[in-house]
């Protein structure tokens, strides 16, 4: 029997009454989760898996991958609403998303991300079926040079993130590289910057931080400013469908990355997200939008974010290789059902496998029936008081830093950040960019020294292998544009001062 | 010449510390970098931009034309500064954060939100008793009942 074949027949199976109740629940209980504070979907789909010891094999991973995609979508509620991202991939929804809101369009907002979170997800379930087996064999041959040279050209989004000034973009750059830094050397093992703090030798936590960065600091500025009366937040206006429908560009461009960058082990969900934003500002017409409320700066990410959930299990079901601590611990839950991902997986358990497959696309549809309608639910946290709402904020916040690692340390880090927030706004410092380089500065570090071990210290290694050194001119073609055009305005400038 | 304010200080202060801290360790080995490459690389360069933003910053600002985006739309800049209320929360929560551990979680946050309710947002006192205490319990139960997360029950292991 042909792939057609057995997703058809996987697609009854999924289709089954009690194996759709499963992936209703699977979306609920996921999107619930992931709209608290520290509950990403790693820990989510973690704590949930004694829940499905009862069902059968099929019916645990169904349930158990519909948590999983509902967590993506429910880390996007709490960034658009309330500034503060459920979960690390959802950090750049905070940008535009929360202006979004606060401009009364927060329906829009959500809508757009459940509409491209539908159509980048079943996208790239599709590929996962046609493409699966070609694509893989590309992602094997991403080694530590390879992955190093991905995560540079990741670094060139810093100059697109960063607004007009491409100084305070690269501090902000430096800042979240240091954070990055913090915790025990990757290679060596020897602590750095930990001040003989042993909660620092795991480092800082990246949800602490931006929780404290994006969220704290937010509460902690709308308190001080007198030009409002109340509530940062408008009350939402209605979908404007006419706004979700203009964006279909950028959830095609935001498919596109997701898809490519779930291909390749080890990526993370964040990174899709950041690469789309500053890919859709780059294409921009009017890129000064934004940070100011661009839908296209939601809905790219948004899309990339599930279409790398579903594409991040090609390489789980191919090569039994988990890109991510989520899917390892998916895979976790495949092997106490009894089932090892991979290669022989397709050939030994045929039904099973093209049962999940299919019920990838029954989840991404369940999702957006579920989300859309519960849009204007969502949006009635806005009219909660905000005096009220802002102390549910911090508690939230509070119990998700702790929730990570049961460390009250890490709320005290949530708070820390909040602080450095609001520094960074007085200085005019994009808090974007160094969103970023924390997320990517460890893993630079990482594959570099990883690359520069297997050739004995020889830099050479970057320019023999031939997509690193595509990679690499990609980069340094980018940012010599980028730096030419605002050397040459910013010296336009100071010619006139 | 202005005079550069504390956090351009500190922004330098910062780099010149991350220097030094790298510095104690090796920076390159036979392999190749060591762990104090990376931090001395981005110390050095943190270094240049803030002196390089101090001092642009000091200097007396041109009076310019508003910034508009692509569609006209003036870009307003935005006020920074922490006003009372905002110091009297990150009181709250330093104190809160600082005994939690000795108090147990759902004092400590009982704690902080009937403070910034009553305190600092001057609502009628049962009214702000009642937030809460639902705030915290509901808090705690969502937490540790339904997800199986442990937070701090303190010295009375409440």
């Amino acid at each position: 029997m042909d792939s057609f074949g057995y997703l058809l027949d996987g697609l009854g199976t999924a289709l089954e009454p009690r194996n759709l109740v499963f992936a209703l629940i699977g979306c609920l209980v996921g999107t619930a989760v992931g709209v608290l504070p520290g509950i990403g979907p790693t820990a989510a789909t973690a704590m949930l898996i004694p829940l499905t010891l009862a069902l059968d094999p099929i019916a645990a991973i169904i349930m158990l991958s519909a948590i999983y995609y509902g967590a993506q979508y429910g880390g996007t509620i709490t960034s658009v609403l309330i500034n503060t991202p459920g979960e690390i991939a959802s950090a750049v929804t905070c940008i535009d998303g929360y202006q979004m809101a606060k401009q009364g369009r927060a329906s829009t907002a959500l809508a757009v991300s459940a509409v491209g979170s539908f159509i980048g997800g079943t996208i790239a379930s599709c590929g996962l079926v046609l493409l699966a087996l070609p694509l893989t064999s590309l992602a094997l041959k991403f080694g530590p040079p390879e992955f190093c040279a991905l995560m540079l050209c990741g670094l060139t989004l810093v100059v697109g993130l960063g607004g007009t000034s491409l100084t305070k973009a690269m501090i902000a750059a430096c800042l979240g590289l240091l954070i990055g830094l913090v915790g025990i050397d990757p290679v060596a093992g020897e602590p750095r910057f930990t001040f003989g703090l042993p909660e620092l030798l795991d480092g800082l936590d990246f949800v602490p931080v931006l929780m404290g960065l994006f969220g704290v600091s937010e509460i902690l500025l709308n308190l001080s400013d007198r030009n409002r009366s109340g509530s940062p937040l408008t009350s939402s206006r209605r979908t404007e469908w006419g706004e979700v429908r203009r964006s279909m560009p950028a959830i095609g461009r935001g498919t596109g990355v997701g898809f490519l960058l779930g291909l390749i082990p080890g990526v993370g969900a964040a990174v899709p997200t950041y690469l789309s934003y500053g890919l859709e500002k780059k294409v921009s017409k009017r890129p000064r939008r934004f940070g100011r409320g661009a839908v296209e700066g939601v809905a790219g990410p948004e899309t990339a974010n599930n279409a790398y959930a579903s594409a991040s299990m090609i390489p789980l079901f191919t090569l039994g290789i988990p890109g991510s601590a989520t899917l390892a611990v998916l895979m976790g839950a495949f092997l106490m059902n009894g089932l090892s991902p991979g290669p022989l997986l397709f050939k030994e358990h045929p039904d099973f496998a093209w049962a999940v497959i299919a019920s990838f696309y029954i989840g991404n549809l369940i999702l957006i029936v579920l989300n859309l309608p519960l849009v204007p639910m969502w949006v009635q946290i806005l009219k909660v008081p905000y005096r009220v709402l802002y102390p549910l904020i911090l508690v939230m916040a509070i119990v998700g830093s702790i929730a990570l690692r049961g460390e009250v340390f890490d709320a005290a880090v949530m708070l820390f950040f909040g602080l450095v927030g609001v520094a960074c706004r007085k200085l005019s410092i994009p808090l974007a960019p160094m969103s970023l380089t924390l997320i990517l500065g460890p893993m630079i570090e990482k594959s570099l020294r990883q690359s520069l071990s297997l050739s004995q210290g020889s830099f050479g290694i970057f320019f023999t292998r031939p997509i690193a050194l595509g990679l690499i001119i990609v980069s340094v073609v980018v940012l010599s544009l980028f730096a030419f055009n605002v050397v040459r305005g910013e010296s336009r400038v100071e010619s006139e001062v | 010449m202005r005079r550069p304010s504390l956090l351009h200080l500190a922004l330098v202060g910062v780099s010149v510390a991350t220097i030094v801290g790298s510095l104690r360790r090796a920076v390159w080995d036979e392999l190749g970098p060591g762990p104090g490459f990376f931090p001395l690389v981005v110390g050095v360069l943190l270094l240049g931009l803030s002196l390089r933003v101090l001092v642009r910053d000091s200097r007396p600002q041109p009076a310019t034309e508003p910034d508009v985006d692509e569609d006209g739309i003036r870009l307003e800049e935005e006020v920074v500064r922490l006003g009372r209320k905002s110091w009297l929360v990150v009181a709250a929560l330093v104190v809160g954060i600082l005994t939690m551990d000795l108090i147990g979680f759902r004092i400590a946050v009982a704690a902080i939100v009937l403070f910034i309710l009553a305190v600092v947002e001057r609502m009628r006192p049962p009214v702000a008793v009642g937030i809460a205490a639902a705030i915290s319990a509901g808090s705690f139960y969502l937490f540790t009942d339904l997800l199986g997360v442990q937070l701090p029950t303190g010295l009375l292991g409440v």
